[in-house]
């Protein structure tokens, strides 16, 4: 078995914060295969988009990352955290604040390329126009003299696709693409991202707190609450048999289009602040079946199948369908 | 029975940019019409659910139902009284409303309990002494604890501050509830609780509820029916289960096909609705969803369906997939 194009270990993430130190992201850790969609699901505050910025070195203001992060370089060799300029590239949530509003659509890609490329104007724009097709901006020669305010949050949101792509990254991390966006929208911007895979064989990492959308897209899945991934596994697995008891409470709570429910699952309380964890299991305050065993300083995973595990003392009964 | 409200033929248009600068350049102001000749019936004691998508006028329609924007054409009647520019205290306190972001929506100075009090006060009959009782009361009747009173905005989590504001919604103890988008900035695990208090409510009050939201699948976890908007107008309104199991109008069609669901994988490339709404600026004739529909005709792009009565129940606006048995019973004539 070949080594994983991306594989992360045991990735933490402090944070000073003048004298009280955080850590916000506690031992994480995940693999990313070529041409995988892996999901990062949590709820605000969870640490999933601190988690996959930190993977481009992109830190918070007095955040140290330790652990280990290590790419498979086209060379055959390693490439270790910061992965920016490496095969990397990030598509941000927010298509507004992320493009620069004094230059237009086809310059903001152009950069990039003229950057990395360091090619001729004329071979540039070539490339700006070619990539604006591949993500379905519809006339690329006008969009390209738009301005960011002049585009719709899909159109921006496609621009920033383009910008990522610029870099021929085998691994495209998304952090919450969509949600910002419309239904008919964000099933564009999914339907692309799709596309993009399956023509350049490249890798995604999509972060989000919509359960829904991973479904659609991923074929791992990653659980993240409190700064620690709870549950990871092949998405249909995960899903239909969690074994921990956050992912149930979680999917419990997401209204369904094709029923109603009588009363959706509430999870009591809320996730606690980074500094104020509980030993052992995290989730262990706000859980119904939690026991003493819970506060063990040390969880043993359980295993399902070939690679779907969890950190759960009480797993949910396997059998949950939805 | 007369229906608790009844909003007819309503227009909500806004002038954008200056009108000297228009006349200066000897153009027409640009105008955005954001509600366009709406009518929609809410019966007393069941949950109208308003989805569409950015832009089509359900928060214009919301607040111009509460009197926060004013309409240029068409009534609104609550409990059979037409509801005119300026309304006493006495109607306006019988709609509420519920606004998306809870930290912007209450005031950042003002502790949970005199936010509450200043209401239960201006609604009168509450002497000085039951004031607490009063603000007790709505506090439990959100399922916050009574400590909560005592704290500021910034010391709640996003969840209680939207309970904070649907007691304030409820201390004038009003008929009809409209929440815009109350659920939209939350967790999916606070979204669910948030969904669950709006199901009590309505059981334990008999409130009458507007809910408005981008999501199918929360209007179908909340609400009797649902009014599907596109470009100011309602498109289809029916029973929920009819909508979303058997949708008739081609943009519902296409709504519920993009929403995603559990265990449907997203095919590459392949989106339901391509392109984006057009413009609410300007006139437009026929259809206005006929641009991106895949069943449009032509008539469709000459002439404006209207909402008509269904014979299974609900109201739909499609000249293609409407029963030509129109409104009244009456066969319109089908143009060959």
């Amino acid at each position: 078995m070949t080594a994983p194009l991306l594989s992360v270990r045991d990735l933490a993430i402090t944070i000073d914060r003048g004298g009280s130190i955080v850590r916000p992201v506690d031992g994480v850790s995940f693999d990313v295969g070529d041409g995988e969609v892996v999901g990062i699901a949590g709820e605000s505050g969870s640490g999933k988009t601190l988690t996959l910025r930190s993977l481009l070195g992109l830190l918070p203001r007095g955040g140290v990352m330790t652990g280990d992060v290590a790419l498979r370089s086209e060379a055959g060799g390693v490439v270790r955290a910061p992965l920016a300029g490496h095969g990397v590239a990030m598509v941000f949530q927010e298509p507004f604040l992320a493009l620069n509003p004094t230059m237009r659509a086809g310059s903001i890609i152009a950069e990039g390329v003229r950057h990395r490329d360091g090619c001729s104007r004329a071979a540039a724009k070539a490339r700006v126009l070619e990539l604006m097709g591949q993500v379905g901006l519809p006339d690329p020669e006008r969009q390209a003299r738009m301005w960011p305010h002049q585009l719709s949050g899909g159109l921006r949101q496609r621009v920033m696709i383009a910008v990522a792509l610029s870099a021929r990254p085998r691994v495209l991390l998304c952090d919450e693409p969509t949600t910002a966006l419309d239904v008919s929208v964000q099933d564009q911007i999914l339907g692309l991202l799709a596309q993009l895979r399956a023509e350049t064989g490249m890798s995604i990492v999509f972060v989000t707190h919509d359960l829904a959308v991973l479904g659609e897209l991923c074929d791992r899945v990653n659980v993240m609450y409190a700064g620690q991934i709870v549950e990871s596994g092949p998405v249909v697995d995960v899903f239909s048999h969690p074994v921990h008891r956050y992912t149930e409470a979680l999917l419990g709570s997401v209204p369904l289009l094709g029923r109603k429910v009588d009363r959706l699952a509430e999870v009591p309380g809320q996730p606690p602040e980074p500094g104020q964890v509980s030993v052992g299991c995290r989730f262990a305050p706000r859980c119904p079946s939690a026991s003493a065993a819970c506060s063990a300083p040390e969880i043993t995973s359980i295993q399902v199948g070939e690679s779907h595990r969890g950190t759960c003392v009480h797993p949910p009964s396997v059998g949950v369908s939805r | 029975m007369t229906p608790l409200l009844e909003v007819e033929a309503l227009t909500v248009r806004f002038r954008l940019g200056s009108v000297w600068w228009a006349r200066w350049r000897g153009r027409p102001a640009p105008v955005l019409t954001a509600v366009n000749g709406l009518s929609l019936r809410v019966e007393r004691g069941t949950a109208l659910g308003i989805v569409g998508e950015s832009g089509c006028g359900k928060s214009t329609l919301a607040r111009s139902i509460v009197g926060l924007e004013q309409a240029e054409s068409g009534r609104v009647l609550f409990d059979g009284l037409e509801l005119g520019r300026k309304r006493p205290p006495s109607e306006r306190r019988r709609m509420q409303m519920v606004f998306q972001d809870p930290s912007s929506a209450l005031n950042p100075r003002l502790t949970v309990e005199r936010t509450l009090a200043e209401l239960v006060r201006l609604n009168g009959g509450v002497g000085r002494s039951d004031l607490r009782a009063r603000c007790e009361e709505l506090v439990s009747l959100v399922d916050l604890p009574l400590r909560t009173l005592e704290r500021l905005p910034r010391e709640l989590s996003g969840g209680q501050r939207q309970r904070v504001s649907i007691a304030r919604a409820l201390a004038l103890e009003p008929e009809l509830l409209i929440a815009d988008e109350s659920v939209a900035a939350l967790d999916v695990s606070v979204q669910a609780s948030i969904l669950n208090l709006f199901n009590d409510l309505r059981s334990q009050l008999g409130l009458t509820l507007i809910l408005i939201s981008h999501d199918l699948s929360v209007v179908r976890q909340t609400c009797d029916e649902v009014a599907v908007m596109y470009l100011g107008k309602v498109v289809e309104h029916r029973r929920t289960e009819d909508l979303i199991d058997d949708p008739l109008h081609p943009y519902t069609q296409a709504l519920i096909r993009a929403a995603p669901r559990f265990g449907v994988r997203k095919t590459p490339g392949l989106s339901v609705l391509p392109g984006e709404p057009p413009s609410p600026v300007g006139v437009r004739l026929g259809c206005s969803f006929a641009p991106r529909c895949p069943m449009a005709i032509d008539r469709c792009v000459s002439e404006e369906p209207l909402l008509e009565i269904q014979p299974g129940g609900g109201q739909l606006a499609c000249h293609v997939q409407g029963s030509p048995v129109g409104a009244h019973g009456v066969s319109e004539d089908i143009r060959p």
